[in-house]
């Protein structure tokens, strides 16, 4: 057995620490913050390389396909918004959770980290230990939190644009050009970082595999490693929960949509719209007149929101069953 | 070390404990996120003049402030020679024309701004060409002809007003733009142009004009944008 398999309490019934902690491995990501990266991450990327095929002249006029890359690009940004955070929801929250605390509080080793290190070692001082992120990823994660929802925002003001002010469309528009270009500077660099730079690329392991090597966390989130604890296992049906909330919460997100376009008067014409009012016409939902409809609140669509909503929560206290104590 | 690990447990599955670092420390992650949002909340109700100081970006805004766009492969080309024009549909008397009788043609000259739906707009744009009203007129449309529809020769994209519509006496099928002979990505050698409309109404490679009993949904209508293309109209706003 190696020490820090030791040193975790042993009472803890049906834990496999070895799993977790051998020699010289240790567990970073879970699951579930696996699965959050990679719906975001594949979701980015097709809606970089469409966007870019919309957007870009050169491009543009040796692709074309217009109507085809804007449908991939709409229903894409429905993945790249609500994607994780359903996965995040449905999955292990808790972990999340603690990862976004983590990415809040900062220390002042944080704010040290940012200086150039030469500045630093002109000063004499080490590199600060850094905690579960260092102050570079906790910047990234509140780029990539910000943008997505600026993104996502000025997006749907482009969409819709026939609903809007034609000054809000202009900016929309302006924003959503440039945050894609500091986006694709952001995602080149985190690719480097992650794939190539030779101290750090190690950390790929971590979002691929869920693990990195004890030494790899000891010199670069010192901190980090000093307060780590082992994950306990899954509860019984935590799987089965897992995936009923996925499909309420993705169910509940089409209905949220579909409420909201109906309120703004999307356009019917539009393939998309047209999908997602496809998937939604459940029994009792009144059938879509091919044209716009404009300031309606769609009670049947509200009704079946408020459902999933309730089958999920429903779904949620299968967590809390499993987690009470048998009763005698 | 039991303790360490023993005392962090919170309720939930997982085990993580919360960072709790033992140096002075600041919520700043949750400051630089909301400075953030509201600074592209400013700018997007607010920044005006903002986007004109972006104009050095390569993208969109390239070709004396057009962006070009295509919704086949490429932009269609033609012979001047073999190029001809057929106004046809629901007329007594059907023409073909050819470059020079468009041009034998008084010219009509439109200057105006150009709005895409998509959100760029170029300012004094000066549009020269023949007035789709003459032609009309030259066809002599039958009763029942409400609507007018123009094929592009990519093969592909078409567009349709209402007759109504296409008797402005700004609506041009347009050879110049900005004094120039129009390029082959502009839409050469005629483009559909309709002062007041969304550019997605300006239909590019025009090589045919239908009338048409009423109107019909043209390509960028059938994938979701409003027949009714003048600006500011469904939103209840000016543009």
């Amino acid at each position: 057995m190696t020490t820090e398999a030791q040193a975790v309490p042993a009472a803890a019934p049906g834990r496999d620490i070895a799993s977790e902690v051998t020699a010289d491995r240790i567990s970073r990501f879970n699951r579930t913050e696996r699965a959050v990266h990679w719906m975001q991450a594949t979701s980015f990327l097709v809606l970089l390389a469409t966007g870019f095929a919309l957007a870009l002249p050169a491009l543009e006029s040796t692709i074309g396909h217009r109507a085809l890359l804007r449908e991939i690009h709409l229903s894409s940004a429905f993945f790249f918004f609500f994607g994780p955070a359903i996965i995040a929801l449905a999955g292990d929250r808790r972990s999340i959770a603690l990862d976004v605390a983590a990415v809040d509080v900062w220390d002042q080793d944080d704010l040290r980290w940012l200086i150039p290190f030469p500045i630093l070692r002109l000063f004499g001082i080490r590199t600060p230990p850094q905690g579960r992120f260092n102050a570079g990823q906790k910047l990234n994660a509140i780029f990539v939190v910000w943008s997505t929802l600026t993104f996502t925002v000025t997006g749907l003001i482009l969409w819709q644009n026939r609903r809007f002010p034609s000054d809000v469309v202009s900016q929309s528009n302006t924003i959503h050009t440039v945050l894609a270009y500091v986006a694709l500077g952001a995602f080149l660099g985190h690719l480097y970082l992650a794939t190539a730079y030779p101290t750090t690329r190690h950390a790929f392991r971590a979002i691929t595999q869920g693990w990195v090597r004890v030494d790899w966390a000891a010199h670069h989130h010192a901190k980090w490693l000093r307060s780590w604890v082992p994950a306990a296992p899954p509860p019984a049906y935590d799987g089965l929960r897992t995936g009923l909330q996925i499909v309420f919460g993705s169910a509940a997100a089409l209905f949220a949509v579909r409420v909201f376009f109906f309120l703004l008067g999307a356009n019917t014409t539009d393939k998309v719209t047209s999908w997602l009012y496809d998937a939604t016409a459940w029994p009792g939902v009144a059938p879509i007149q091919p044209q716009t409809a404009v300031h309606i609140v769609d009670w049947p669509g509200l009704a079946y929101l408020m459902l999933c909503v309730m089958a999920w929560l429903v779904a949620d206290r299968m967590r809390r069953w499993n987690a009470s104590p048998p009763t005698a | 070390m039991d303790a360490e690990y023993g005392n962090q447990r919170v309720r939930g599955t997982a085990r993580r404990p919360i960072p709790q670092p033992v140096e002075k420390h600041f919520r700043l992650g949750r400051a630089a996120f909301l400075g953030l949002t509201g600074v592209t909340a400013g700018a997007l109700l607010f920044g005006k003049n903002a986007g004109a100081s972006l104009n050095f970006i390569p993208g969109p805004a390239s070709v004396d402030g057009f962006t070009i766009y295509t919704v086949t492969g490429g932009y269609p080309s033609f012979q001047a020679d073999s190029y001809r024009l057929r106004i046809d549909g629901m007329v007594k008397n059907p023409i073909t024309m050819t470059i020079d009788d468009i041009l034998r043609h008084p010219a009509v000259t439109e200057t105006r701004f150009y709005q895409c739906v998509t959100g760029w707009k170029v300012p004094n744009v000066r549009w020269t060409g023949i007035r789709l009203a003459t032609l009309l007129d030259r066809v002599q449309p039958l009763p029942g002809a409400h609507a007018v529809k123009f094929y592009s020769f990519d093969g592909v994209y078409t567009e349709s007003l209402t007759m109504e519509q296409a008797r402005k006496s700004d609506v041009l099928l347009g050879y110049k733009l900005n004094d120039k002979p129009l390029s082959q990505a502009q839409g050469a050698p005629l483009r559909l142009v309709v002062p007041g409309m969304y550019g997605y109404k300006f239909a590019k490679w025009v090589d045919r004009v239908e009338l048409i009993p009423r109107v019909v949904d043209g390509y960028w209508e059938q994938n979701g944008y409003d027949r009714d293309a003048y600006i500011g109209r469904s939103n209840g706003l000016t543009a």
